[in-house]
């Protein structure tokens, strides 16, 4: 056995995006354990809610994460749309699928471009980005938003999408698609993405499973769970099946996010062409009162919302479980036995969004 | 065509560059964009039904002074004011607010004429 | 929602051996959450297995707010039940990682507690 030493990685290192902090014991160059410390970005958003009229709540919870803002507004309207037993119309169900997915194709694209800068792959990383920009500018072109759409409320969506739009929108994710699918080939096919990442990470069924690993990190590692299929918004009328690997490593997790953006893909096409007409929002009245525990898949896995109301206009309780919450547990278990070298991809394999995770 | 990173080089070694040279080169927006909160201060009759329903508090609507202020820094451009307001005054427009480099630069006060009608609204930041 | 729910009520003493159960069932942990009641709190375990979710919640006073582990089973619960201790500001015993009120850099202890209702920190 060799000397002990411990190196801390982080909060500011050149991979990461946000503050975490993870104190790596080393015996050379062998990462033994993984201690994770958070908590530099907790921005108290849970007790805000005590604050906030209900209604005002959904911009608070889009702007929990930035990435996947309107997944999570979509969370929060649902949840209390379910408290309150309000019907959402379908034109609204199926725009809010629409939009969800769109989130999640810049999401993972997002992604895929940090992996690769943290590979060291700096012409696939502007790559992956140039695409995740034509998916920013669908977005604002229906949304009105780039990055926070702004288009989620109690009751519905803000805003309705003409027809012509839709159009230019299935056009869009044509050419996004084909662009897709060459981002996509270098990552499956480049030899030095392979040599740099194959085997690297390893989390087993198992432990994955038993540590409460969600979304693609649990998808990679063969587990099928995707919590789309619990059928909120119009989800359950779509024709769709969650991508799993089994390879459990990195690159089994550069796959499922690559797999899912075609999916998304897919998902946007089924949405908009089954989209029927009609209104977009009902009148909500009154304020909530009741229990409901709410679950949602982001790009980053399931996200719970736990809310609680009591018949005012402040909720009695807005608790919000984000997916890289739930990862932190698998991370510090995949960290033991690796490279140093390896950790940066390791920590960015689970999709690392410190903001979201401590609210 | 899958030609790996070698292709997608130089098929973008071919093309025109992705990136604009802003500002010399300005995307047009879309309809949809939100950019910035305009104001008709002679519509406005200061109901302050645009300040209730601002979720951020960035409104304030004095009555008295006949005054609608907005502060730009802390508008989410929800557009709940547009939807709230029954004769139409604040526009969602697509042109985004200019930079500021103080914080109380971003206060927007707008003063409605003696009669409404008789003279421009005018716009001026807050000293 | 075709999301199935249910929720269970169990004394305090009884979390870890109910969390040793679910473990043995196959279930996943997917969170512990806390609700400020009158003098006290309630933690509800949400356990999730084949998209059915099912819940177990204690009740803890705030005169004397300790709360066993469930790590036992769940090693995965150490970030939950560290977030219990930072932001409502519970004692859990025997937790394997103790952050010791640190997860969380916040201006205030315990801010979710039903004692602060207004959440001023200081």
């Amino acid at each position: 056995m060799g000397t002990r030493t411990v190196i801390p990685f982080g909060p500011q290192h050149p991979v990461l995006p946000e503050p975490v902090h993870l104190d790596l014991v080393m015996e050379d160059e062998k990462i033994v354990e993984a201690i994770p410390s958070l908590g530099y970005v907790h921005r108290g958003l849970e007790k805000l809610a005590a604050k906030k009229d209900f209604n005002d709540m959904v911009f608070v919870s889009e702007r929990i994460c930035g990435i996947c803002s309107f997944i999570h507004s979509m969370a929060y309207s649902t949840a209390i749309e379910n408290i309150m037993k309000v019907e959402v119309p379908e034109r609204a169900q199926y725009l809010r699928v629409m939009w969800a997915e769109m989130s999640r194709v810049h999401s993972h694209l997002l992604w895929l471009g940090l992996a690769a800068d943290a590979l060291g792959y700096e012409s696939l990383f502007m790559h992956s980005w140039r695409v995740r920009e034509k998916v920013l500018d669908v977005i604002e072109e229906t949304s009105g938003g780039r990055v926070i759409f702004g288009t989620c409320k109690i009751g519905g969506v803000r805003r309705d999408v003409d027809a012509a739009t839709l159009d230019k929108t299935l056009k869009m994710f044509d050419d996004i698609e084909v662009e897709c699918q060459e981002i996509v080939h270098v990552f499956a096919g480049d030899p030095s993405v392979h040599k740099r990442v194959a085997g690297v990470g390893i989390l087993s069924k198992d432990d994955a499973y038993a540590l409460g690993a969600v979304g693609p990190v649990l998808r990679a590692s063969g587990v099928t769970w995707d919590a789309r299929k619990l059928g909120y918004a119009a989800y359950g009328k779509l024709e769709w099946e969650p991508v799993v690997e089994t390879g459990c490593d990195v690159p089994a997790r550069v796959l499922v996010r690559a797999k899912e953006i075609f999916q998304s893909i897919g998902l946007i096409r089924q949405a908009i062409k089954k989209m029927p007409k009609g209104p977009v929002e009902v009148r909500v009245t009154g304020n909530p009162n009741g229990e409901t525990i709410m679950r949602v898949e982001q790009p980053r896995g399931e996200l719970v919302y736990h809310i609680q109301a009591n018949g005012t206009k402040n909720l009695a309780r807005f608790r919000v479980r984000t997916p890289t919450f739930a990862n932190i547990p698998p991370l510090v278990k995949m960290l033991p036995g690796c490279e140093l070298a390896d950790v940066p991809i390791i920590v960015l394999s689970i999709d690392p969004c410190i903001s979201c995770t401590e609210r | 065509m899958k030609l790996g990173m070698p292709g997608m080089v130089l098929r973008s070694a071919a093309k025109k560059p992705a990136t604009r040279r802003f500002p010399a080169e300005i995307r047009p927006a879309y309809s949809a964009t939100r950019g910035h909160v305009a104001m008709d201060i002679a519509k406005c009759n200061f109901c302050t039904l645009c300040q209730l329903r601002c979720p951020t508090g960035a409104i304030v609507v004095n009555k008295q002074e006949k005054t609608w202020q907005i502060d730009r820094m802390r508008c989410i451009l929800c557009t709940a004011c547009v939807g709230a307001c029954t004769r139409k005054c604040p526009t969602m427009e697509t042109s985004y607010a200019p930079p500021v480099g103080e914080r109380r630069e971003s206060l927007v006060r707008f003063t409605q004429a003696a009669v409404p009608g008789t003279s421009p609204a005018g716009e001026a930041g807050r000293a | 929602m075709s999301d199935e729910q249910s929720i269970e009520l169990v004394e305090r003493s009884q979390v870890s051996a109910k969390a040793a159960e679910f473990k043995a069932g196959g279930w996943r942990l997917v969170q512990i959450s806390s609700v400020p009641t009158l003098g006290g709190q309630e933690i509800t375990y949400s356990f999730d297995k084949a998209y059915r979710l099912q819940s177990v919640r204690t009740t803890v006073p705030n005169a004397d707010p300790v709360l066993p582990t469930i790590t036992g089973a769940y090693f995965a619960a150490f970030t939950y039940e560290n977030e219990l201790q930072d932001l409502v500001g519970l004692k859990v015993l025997g937790l394997p990682l103790d952050f010791k009120g640190n997860f969380y850099r916040k201006a205030m202890n315990a801010p979710l507690t039903s004692s602060n209702p207004d959440g001023k920190a200081g």
